[in-house]
């Protein structure tokens, strides 16, 4: 009969692994009553009364709530279109190219909504749009657009960067070669071959915008509310399971981008 | 009768980082013309300038100095898509989201022609290089024998005036290579299209080659057909590149017009053909191929006297390395026509004959 | 950041040259458009702010175009309006001294749940390893109030804890867990530890554990590898880490608005009082330049130990 002893391993540091675990529960669990709750037929989170998809239903009816969700869709498709193509620009004009003076400044710049706190900006833009508001009475959706436009240029260049770097030039190269024309060259081998990399940004600014609390709630006029500023409204005031229904949905939708963006960055550049 | 001239090279230097403390002379004023239809190959180790030669020629590069002429046209001011060259890239850089044909049939469209003229070439192109069967394959779908020949005939394809190889058979097995050494032969024969190949394996150079440019350090040492740059090696690079030599180093004991009497380290006087200027008294580098010197017979007369090494047996040849009083031993090459080793032990005193027409003296 | 190619390219020649400025000219053209809008959008704006903290503030909000250092002044000290004394302004340094505390806390919280976590999912068998890295991204890309609010649900007083408390009897009264410093501080810990688990796992991911199997066989404790071998190591992850949590914690306005009521402010709800009830917007630009300030000397500290340390361990 042998006798074994616990067997010495290298990697184990003792309680690291139940911490961890605990960690990942602890991310988790809060989440669960939140999305169970949504489905209480009741007001309190107290009384389970049986699953009903109540909250739901009064939250796709409630004005607000939609006039939100289209500002929020709006706004993030909007403001995500415009980054990545900028952001595209700008990753073709700083990778991969013969260094030059000025290109530290454009790439600090590109990332500075990254460093700078969000509560920062928020302020700063608020006090320079309150001036042209004051200047040309202009109280649209323009303001709204801008700021996030800006805020979803860093997260839109950052994988699209990262693709672009490991694509080899002599691809380029080797269209040149072939009669092809810098924009030509571009369209035909350099753009297929970014996509991916595109497609990731763009979601990625999707998603950053769309729960963008911050920068909205300081930069937006009076009824500009979307989807995460109505929440904090009504997180002053009383709160419902409505929240709830709403939050599930957007977890569900962040859920889904972030699991694409996670395949898509797999995809190896050949 | 002058060739016509395709590609003519005239005193082209090229330097990166210039003016800085890593300033690197890629190319050395270098001068050189590639005639018309001929298979031209530009030969040396890496680093000696025949990549950043070739790429001067397709454009992806520009020359600090000089000035690089195609049929008598300066195109060192074009960008690569307006020359009529087109390259084989070392790595092939087909473009992996295209199919085979797509990739080959690039260029054609990139020059605007019309659909069926893209569609006709295409399919000849595809026969040309056997690729026929696999033209909607993928590139990641293709062996890399297969993708080499789908380079070629992307870059034969639009009928460029110069085709430009950049060592496209480095990697490649043996057996392929040699394949695709008389495919590219045979492919420059058929189309005449002006060749200019670039490698680092002087016997690829020197089986396919019109004329081979010997490269060193940024610049050109020789210019000439195979057999002359074998033959008469102008210097002691180009005669230890290619091929194996035996050096010498020998007095002047007398100087003519057109030949020179030297000393050989025995005393006896051996008179060489050879326009040189060194002095009586000075000492100069002698080349000799090692198939070219033979074994004395007994009773002739002996050019160099020595003490074998050994012999070492290859098959066909059998080398003998013999101590001549110098650094390094001389090798004496002898194909093995009778069949039987030759089993004389290290030690035996060995002569050594060779005929003063095969000596190569070399410019210091 | 953007390197050099492996040799210097800055050209000699005359066709170099002009190559090589059409290539500059193409770079900045692509670059403009997105440059404007940052500049508009995001890097202007704070020049604007500058301008503004040294303003008087208006009536009715925003500002009078009057020169005045007033707001600095007001961002440490209090004149009181009767007798003219001067005071250090305690309401406001005891809110930047609950900020830079609790940003602190938060940091070294997440760093301690933080830290095993990492080197959890860098001792896995790499198949599973990005699974798990998966895991740990997924609630990172939730919106922030989203996450803040499920642990209002968790600690209010009609909430999960309480409820199940009360349910099982425990306790009579509810707990009051919200609104205090320690909810903020669960808050922005909830929000903030997947970006201290990431970075420290980039640095363990390179670590190389047969260091710590030399360490064993020379009879270093399970305590003294770590503390020896392998903290010093990912020590690049760990500041990484840090700061990425600190930053974020000092300019946070969702969390401690929703979890610390109107009582516990830190520094991003004293700047949002400015702008609203406080109707001090030179005094709300003053203060988020302070805490733009703060943020760049830690962000410095940051970049000068990397340096330091990627000397060192030749990363």
């Amino acid at each position: 009969m042998v006798i074994r002893r616990g067997a010495f391993v290298i990697k184990r540091m003792p309680g690291f692994t139940l911490v961890a675990l605990a960690c990942f529960f602890a991310l988790y669990m809060p989440l669960a009553p939140l999305v169970v709750y949504s489905f209480n037929e009741g007001n309190n989170i107290a009384l389970w009364e049986g699953i009903s998809l109540r909250w739901y239903r009064e939250a796709w009816d409630n004005e607000l709530v939609q006039s939100a969700a289209i500002r929020s869709l709006v706004v993030a498709t909007v403001a995500s279109v415009i980054a990545t193509v900028l952001a595209t620009m700008v990753a073709l004009a700083t990778t991969r190219t013969r260094p030059y003076r000025g290109q530290t400044t454009i790439y600090a710049l590109v990332n500075q909504p990254l460093i700078v706190p969000e509560i920062v900006t928020a302020v700063a833009l608020l006090i320079l749009f309150a001036m042209i508001k004051q200047a040309t009475n202009y109280h649209g959706y323009a303001y709204l657009i801008g700021a996030h436009t800006a805020f979803c240029i860093p997260f839109a260049y950052l994988p699209i960067r990262a693709r672009l770097e490991g694509m080899d030039r002599v691809l380029e190269t080797a269209a040149a070669d072939l009669y092809a024309t810098p924009w030509r060259a571009f369209k035909r081998v350099t753009l297929p071959l970014l996509l991916p990399g595109i497609f990731a940004g763009a979601m990625l600014a999707f998603v950053i915008s769309l729960d963008d609390v911050v920068i909205t709630e300081f930069v937006k006029s009076a009824g500009q509310d979307t989807l995460p500023t109505y929440m904090l409204g009504q997180l002053r005031r009383t709160i419902t399971p409505e929240i709830n229904a709403i939050s599930t949905v957007l977890l569900t939708v962040s859920v889904i981008m972030v699991t694409l963006i996670f395949f898509l960055s797999r995809k190896k550049a050949t | 009768m002058a060739e016509t001239i395709a590609i003519d090279i005239q005193n082209v230097s090229k330097i990166f980082g210039a003016n800085s403390e890593q300033e690197v002379r890629a190319l050395d004023d270098v001068s050189v013309a590639i005639l018309q239809n001929e298979f031209f190959t530009l030969l040396g180790p890496s680093g000696c300038g025949k990549t950043t030669l070739l790429r001067l020629i397709a454009g992806f590069e520009q020359p600090t100095k000089g000035s690089i002429l195609l049929e008598g046209a300066e195109i060192s001011t074009l960008p690569p898509f307006e020359r009529p060259v087109n390259t084989v890239f070392q790595n092939y850089a087909l473009f992996p989201h295209m199919t085979v044909a797509q990739n080959i049939g690039f260029g054609l469209e990139m020059q605007d022609r019309p659909r069926d003229e893209v569609t006709s070439t295409v399919t000849e192109m595809l026969d040309l290089v056997r690729m026929s069967a696999l033209k909607d394959r993928r590139i990641d779908q293709i062996s890399g024998g297969q993708q080499q020949r789908v380079a070629l005939a992307r870059a034969l394809a639009p009928r460029p005036k110069v085709l430009l190889l950049d060592e496209p058979l480095s990697a490649l097995d043996l057996k392929l290579r040699k394949e695709m050494q008389v495919e590219l032969k045979r492919l420059q024969s058929e189309t005449g299209i002006t060749f200019v190949f670039v490698t680092h394996d002087q016997e690829e150079a020197l089986t396919m080659s019109d004329r081979v440019a010997v490269m060193n350090e940024g610049k050109i040492l020789q210019v000439g057909q195979p057999h002359e740059i074998y033959n008469h090696p102008s210097d002691r690079f180009v005669a230890d590149f290619i091929g194996d030599t035996n050096f010498l180093s020998a007095q002047v004991m007398h100087r003519e017009e057109s030949y020179l009497t030297v000393d050989l380290g025995n005393n006896l006087p051996t008179q060489i053909s050879a326009r040189h200027d060194a002095q009586p008294g000075q000492s100069i580098t002698l080349a000799i191929r090692p198939e070219q010197a033979k074994l004395g017979q007994p009773g002739a007369e002996p050019t160099l006297t020595g003490t074998l090494i050994d012999c070492i047996y290859i098959g066909t040849d059998t080398h003998y390395r013999i101590d001549i009083g110098r650094d390094d031993p001389f090798v004496v090459r002898v194909q093995n026509t009778a069949g039987e080793r030759d089993e004389r032990p290290s030690g035996t005193r060995l002569p050594i004959v060779i005929d003063p027409a095969v000596i190569q003296v070399l410019k210091d | 950041m953007p390197g050099a190619a492996g040799r210097s390219t800055m050209p000699s020649g005359h066709l170099e040259a002009q190559a090589y400025r059409k290539e500059v000219k193409r770079n900045w053209l692509l670059s403009t458009p997105a440059l404007i809008v940052l500049l508009c959008a995001a890097s202007g704006p704070l020049l604007i702010m500058v301008l503004f903290s040294f303003l008087t503030p208006g009536d009715y909000g925003g500002v009078k175009w009057q020169w005045s250092t007033e707001a600095w002044f007001q961002v440490a000290f209090y004149k009181d309006i009767f007798d003219d004394t001067v005071s250090i302004a305690d309401a406001h340094l005891s809110i930047l001294w609950r900020s830079v505390r609790l940003s602190f806390l938060t940091t070294l919280t997440a760093f301690l749940l933080g830290f095993p976590t990492a080197y959890f999912i860098a001792t896995r068998p790499p198949e599973t390893r990005n699974i798990w890295l998966f895991l740990v991204t997924i609630p990172f890309w939730t919106n922030l109030l989203i996450r803040t609010f499920a642990i209002l649900e968790i600690i209010r007083n009609h909430g999960v804890i309480n409820s199940f408390l009360l349910g099982i009897g425990a306790i009579d009264q509810p707990l009051d867990m919200l609104y205090t410093d320690v909810a903020i501080l669960l808050g922005m810990t909830y929000v903030y530890i997947p970006l201290m688990i990431l970075p420290i796992y980039a640095s363990m991911e390179r670590f190389d554990f047969r260091l710590v199997e030399a360490a064993y066989d020379l009879y270093a404790s399970r305590w003294r590898v770590l503390r020896k071998i392998i903290l010093p190591l990912v020590k690049p992850g760990v500041i990484a880490g840090s700061i990425l949590v600190f930053i974020p914690s000092l300019g946070a306005y969702v969390t401690p608005r929703v979890l610390g009521g109107g009582k516990n402010l830190m520094l991003g709800n004293l700047i949002e009082l400015q702008f609203g009830q406080g109707r001090n917007w030179p005094l709300g630009a003053a203060l988020s330049l302070t805490l733009l300030a703060i943020v760049m000397i830690a962000l410095i500290f940051y970049v000068r130990s990397a340096q330091k340390d990627g000397g060192r361990h030749g990363h």
